[in-house]
């Protein structure tokens, strides 16, 4: 990725798995950067693709709507939200040639908006997406959305899937954290709806070691994986860029108070 | 880079969710006609089935087991739902008349409240079943029973199981509580359907989003026919 952002991501399949049906996906944009991760329902053959081809198509989608809307943030209504999810439905169709159902996934992203300093952030199902603000707090930005038992959620390529697509505009995060309901177990708890602490760690070393934190993201993934059966995935983005404004404003909050005790 | 042990979050800084729970409750005759080999037989699989499920690594941290009987003594909760490290395996004893309506309800109360302790605490779960046996025909009024579980099943907000022992349950009753066709126990197997009731929680405790489990319906052959 270039020089104002890092992002990593990593995925391992679930223990006694045949398929890894979880896809993470990232790319550097016109407008900024784009993350996203999909967890293609178990049972469905083709799920695996659907995971993946609705993230590659979601970034392309959000990228020239935002770009045609001036990321007017008034415009992400509910209009919005069936249009997105009826062409969303209507062009992976048209690409499996087959019934959606088989590809059915959940579908987290978040478009970042360089020029404004910008989060636009989309979920559908369970997962969680958090953050981490200046002051490096943590922070849970959506919450996972489960029926009422364990192994029901929500999919893109259901019926209704507009009122289950969840969509915020976010700003004063310095990082995006987003993980299936894998990593779920450790990584959130249900139920105070917070981070795991360690969340913070992976921030840290992401910043510290870079592009080497891949395979330090990997090893803990598979630290995650010893507690659930299922497929782990992850992705961690922040802005670098943003660190440079906090050290001049550190800067100049020093420099006011060595004038005034000059004075 | 430093030791790559260094960089990896420790246990105390991951979080502890609770394990999934599963909520079975065992709705059973014990009145008098099932006295002699029916109940004896019924407790060894009872306890089968209890066996079973501590071996299980998954299904024991997710199984929640509720035993009510319906004749001796009445209806009467010999478990309540919990986990099983804190249960023990119930004493069955035959006599009296068969209050299953009155029997059902209380299952049925006992699981609302179950259902209510895991929203509070946050811990999630699955499906509930309810497994329903019996050799005779009630002799309490089991209307409300039937439409309360009714209105469950319909909503797929619990799985039912009625299963006859022998040609003299209420066939009309059985029927009436699911939306499948109740089942037959062959002869007095009742080990063989325990052991696939453990097998079929085991498989649904390690099931995820989205995934539907498919009962082993093939096996239930071995201990079953339709009524």
């Amino acid at each position: 990725m270039g020089g104002d952002f890092l992002i990593s991501s990593s995925i391992i399949k679930g223990r006694d798995k045949i398929k890894c049906d979880d896809s993470v996906y990232s790319v550097e944009n016109e407008l900024g950067y784009f993350i996203g991760l999909s967890d293609g329902a178990g049972s469905k053959a083709n799920s695996h693709l659907g995971s993946k081809y609705v993230l590659e198509f979601a970034e392309i989608y959000i990228v020239e709507y935002l770009k045609r809307i001036k990321c007017n943030p008034k415009k992400i209504n509910l209009d919005f939200k069936k249009e997105f999810i009826f062409d969303l439905q209507e062009a992976l169709k048209a690409c499996f040639l087959e019934e959606l159902d088989n590809y059915a996934a959940t579908l987290l992203f978040v478009q970042y908006i360089k020029e404004y300093d910008r989060y636009l952030i989309a979920h559908i199902g369970d997962g969680v997406i958090g953050g981490v603000i200046y002051d490096n707090e943590l922070v849970v930005v959506s919450t996972p959305e489960n029926g009422e038992f364990s192994n029901e959620t929500f999919f893109y390529s259901d019926n209704e899937a507009f009122n289950h697509l969840r969509m915020y505009w976010v700003r004063g995060l310095r990082g995006i954290v987003m993980f299936s309901d894998g990593p779920e177990v450790v990584l959130y708890s249900k139920k105070e709806k917070k981070l795991a602490n360690g969340v913070k760690n992976l921030f840290s070393w992401q910043k510290e070691l870079k592009e080497g934190f891949d395979e330090i993201l990997k090893d803990n993934l598979e630290l995650f994986s010893q507690y659930t059966n299922d497929d782990c995935s992850i992705v961690i983005s922040q802005n670098l860029i943003e660190d440079l404004l906090i050290i001049s404003q550190v800067l100049r909050d020093k420099h006011v108070r060595y004038k005034s005790f000059k004075r | 880079m430093e030791d790559k042990k260094f960089y990896l979050i420790r246990r105390e800084d991951l979080i502890d969710n609770p394990t999934p729970r599963i909520p079975i409750c065992l709705v059973l005759d014990t009145s008098g006609s099932m006295a002699g080999a029916p109940i004896n037989e019924l407790q060894e699989g009872v306890s089968i089935f209890y066996q079973a499920l501590e071996e299980d690594e998954i299904a024991k941290l997710s199984a929640e087991i509720a035993v009510v009987t319906f004749g001796n003594g009445g209806v009467q909760v010999l478990n309540d739902f919990s986990s099983l490290e804190r249960q023990s395996i119930p004493r069955l004893q035959a006599g009296g008349l068969t209050p299953m309506g009155e029997a059902i309800e209380k299952a049925l109360d006992l699981l609302e409240n179950r259902k209510n302790e895991y929203k509070a605490a946050g811990v999630d779960y699955y499906q509930p079943w309810m497994v329903v046996m019996t050799d005779g025909l009630p002799t309490d009024d089991v209307n409300n029973a039937i439409i309360r579980t009714r209105e469950l099943v319909d909503n797929r907000k619990l799985v039912v199981f009625p299963i006859a022992i022998g040609d003299n349950a209420d066939k009309q009753v059985l029927q009436a509580l699911s939306n499948k066709p109740p089942l037959k126990l062959k002869g007095l197997n009742f080990k063989d359907f325990f052991v696939w009731l453990s097998k079929s929680v085991s498989k649904v405790s390690q099931s995820t989003p989205g995934e539907k489990v498919k009962l082993d319906t093939k096996a239930i052959e071995e201990w079953a026919e339709i009524f």
